[in-house]
């Protein structure tokens, strides 16, 4: 009896048809595939991407992040003594978004949370000059953290379920 | 006289394709060239109209045996070729005896009565034949390879089976040649 | 439609004085649309991938990726032809040839449906030359296919290439026994070489040969994928792993191998139906022309049919591909000596037994 059906399965090979099912049912099944400039994903809320600076936040005077930066990308400038007793905004503040390398150390070090990873991970640019953020640049825009920018209608999109609705909530 | 023309030409393309095989130095060479005139042969069979053994031909010949020919070059190491002589010194007498087996072949073939090819067709094979085979006319005409199997087993039955042995025997061979314990 | 008419029949009386134009219209519509065919099946076969991959595949080239061969064409065309200075130029060159004719000359032999009857009662038939020899002269010619594969990775100067076409030699020696011993017994059935002969006695014994010879159908299908060089038997070409005979070619003459490879599978894939799956007959309509349609009719059904058989067999071939490994050297030659052959013979002797005892 065994010998029989070992020859049934030997001369029909269901483990072949097994094989061609698995695959079929995966025809079948949505695709995984991302097309890009049409669709993007919707990253985490911590991705480390671009770094940003919230300029009115900053106190300048301390320049841990640009001590702290391994690449020696970030550049503060403080504003002259007399000023900052009552302004501590920076003069100016450069990141070489070029060099960065997205490591965070700024963003743990910074004792007012004024520079911080935003979700913008887009940093190809034809000139490299576009990568050095300054003062105009830096400040973050924040229809870029709790939007998402819907390339096809060229309309803000508000994100959904995102952690930061419940701190602006509490705030 | 179209039809001798294309004879002559392809004649002479085995001709030279056949001097290319022994004349050439390297054996890949000499092999494509031998390749180009089993090909030939068998354009020169279809000329005649024997389209059955055109296509024998060049199934077994071009597409058989050139490979293993081909396959076997392959393998060898082709180094001696630079060091090796192509002729000898009996090639003198090779010469000779070649213009003499032409002579020979060709005073047989031009003074030499050949029989009239018989007409295949007028032999016409008994066959049982079901009820579905009755419609379909094909068989009952005559094609080549028809022609050629029905001549085959039926006058030259012997020669066939002979052949089958001989195969039969060297397939034998080869795997007793191949047998690692005997 | 009267000054059509006329024209076509001017245009016949032209055709008519000089018969190889005939010829040599047929040949050309043949090849475009072999072409055409073979250009798609590139695109199909990487969409379907795709999709067995749960990925989209190629889609961004023209409306659903439709423009992505002409790409892939054009990439081909201007990429720089290289020949390696260690190789032997002539058969170098000499090799995409021996691989790029043998399945475009094959489609010659095919009929694809019942003749085309004019207005004027002429009839053209859907072939080229639909000869007496037509399985015999397709297995000859394809037999031929393996010396491109040798002579390329011979003539590269290179010994990984060699090594490839020794593999590829050995595979194709081995599986075109079985392949042909199983058209055979195809051909047994019929009684003819001739393929619409094959066809017309598929329709008069009203089942399809598969059915006889469905021992005869596992071992062509396995032996022609084999002979197409495709998963799970392309050891040959491995296209991502295994160096292969074409290591060296680049641009045209890459796409020369590139386009043989397909243009076998679509000429397997259309030489299958006529064979095994009644060509173009139509399915669970025995003979339409009972039934008082028009012969033109018949052959455009029977068109319609023969490619829809044939681009089943077409997208079977893909799902194989898409789902099953690489065997291993020995393992496939051990499958096609050892396994196939026996098979293969014995299925001759079972379709003999059918013919002489069950068919009466």
């Amino acid at each position: 009896m065994e010998a029989i059906s070992k020859f049934i399965r030997m001369i029909t090979f269901p483990e072949l048809f097994k094989g061609m099912a698995v695959t079929a049912k995966y025809f079948f099944q949505r695709k995984v595939t991302e097309q890009y400039p049409d669709q993007k994903t919707i990253l985490p809320y911590r991705t480390k991407g671009k770094l940003h600076v919230d300029i009115d936040k900053c106190i300048s005077l301390c320049r841990f992040c640009e001590k702290v930066c391994p690449e020696g990308c970030i550049k503060v400038f403080p504003p002259p003594k007399e000023l900052a007793k009552t302004d501590k905004r920076p003069v100016e503040f450069y990141i070489n978004q070029e060099h960065c390398l997205h490591c965070g150390m700024c963003v743990d070090s910074c004792s007012t949370g004024a520079i911080h990873h935003s979700d913008e991970y887009e940093l190809v640019v034809i000139d490299f000059k576009e990568l050095l953020g300054d003062k105009e640049t830096l400040p973050y825009d924040m229809i870029k953290k709790h939007y998402r920018w819907n390339y096809l209608e060229n309309v803000p999109v508000k994100i959904k379920d995102s952690p930061l609705k419940e701190e602006e909530k509490s705030q | 006289m179209m039809m001798t023309v294309l004879l002559i030409i392809v004649g002479a393309l085995i001709a030279l394709f056949a001097i290319g095989v022994v004349s050439f130095k390297h054996p890949v060479a000499s092999a494509v060239s031998l390749l180009v005139g089993f090909l030939l042969v068998g354009v020169f069979y279809l000329l005649y109209g024997a389209e059955f053994v055109a296509a024998v031909q060049v199934m077994v010949y071009a597409g058989g045996i050139m490979v293993l020919y081909l396959m076997g070059v392959l393998f060898t190491d082709n180094e001696w070729i630079h060091v090796t002589r192509q002729t000898h010194l009996q090639a003198w007498i090779g010469l000779v005896l070649i213009l003499a087996f032409f002579a020979f072949f060709g005073h047989k073939l031009f003074h030499s009565e050949y029989p009239a090819i018989e007409n295949v067709a007028s032999q016409t094979v008994v066959q049982k034949e079901n009820k579905a085979e009755e419609k379909l006319g094909y068989l009952k005409r005559e094609t080549n390879p028809r022609s050629v199997s029905v001549k085959l087993f039926s006058d030259y039955l012997i020669p066939f089976e002979a052949a089958s042995v001989l195969l039969t025997v060297a397939v034998v061979g080869g795997i007793f040649l191949a047998k690692k314990e005997v | 439609m009267d000054t059509l008419l006329n024209l076509w029949s001017t245009i016949e009386s032209w055709m008519l004085a000089f018969p190889v134009v005939i010829y040599l219209v047929k040949i050309g519509i043949l090849l475009g649309c072999v072409f055409a065919v073979v250009a798609y099946i590139t695109l199909a076969e990487r969409r379907l991938l795709g999709f067995y991959q749960s990925r989209l595949g190629p889609n961004r080239v023209g409306p659903l990726g439709l423009i992505q061969p002409v790409a892939d064409g054009l990439k081909c065309f201007l990429k720089e032809d290289i020949v390696p200075l260690n190789s032997n130029p002539l058969l170098f060159r000499l090799a995409p040839v021996f691989a790029f004719f043998p399945p475009f000359a094959g489609f010659a032999v095919f009929t694809f449906a019942l003749p085309w009857v004019m207005p004027n009662g002429r009839t053209y038939h859907y072939s080229v030359a639909d000869v007496d020899l037509g399985v015999l002269f397709i297995m000859a010619i394809s037999s031929l296919g393996i010396f491109g594969l040798i002579l390329a990775g011979w003539s590269s100067g290179s010994k990984y290439p060699l090594f490839g076409s020794l593999r590829s030699a050995s595979q194709m020696l081995a599986y075109e026994v079985p392949l042909t011993l199983s058209v055979i017994s195809v051909v047994m059935m019929a009684g003819s070489f001739r393929l619409s002969d094959i066809v017309a006695a598929q329709q008069a014994y009203k089942f399809y040969f598969f059915i006889p010879c469905i021992i005869g159908f596992v071992v062509y299908f396995i032996s022609s994928v084999a002979e197409m060089n495709r998963t799970p038997f392309d050891l040959p070409e491995g296209e991502s792993e295994i160096i292969g005979f074409h290591t060296e070619y680049s641009g045209m003459r890459f796409a020369f191998f590139f386009v043989a490879e397909y243009a076998n599978v679509v000429f397997i894939s259309m030489l299958a139906p006529a064979l095994f799956l009644g060509g173009y007959d139509i399915p669970f309509v025995n003979d339409l022309a009972l039934y008082g349609a028009h012969p033109n009719i018949v052959s455009i059904l029977g068109v319609c049919s023969y490619a829809a058989k044939s681009t089943i067999f077409a997208l079977f071939v893909i799902w194989v591909r898409a789902t099953f490994p690489r065997y291993r050297y020995d393992q496939l030659l051990k499958i096609g000596w050892l396994v196939l052959l026996p098979i293969a013979l014995a299925n001759l002797f079972v379709v003999a037994g059918i013919k002489l005892f069950l068919l009466k």
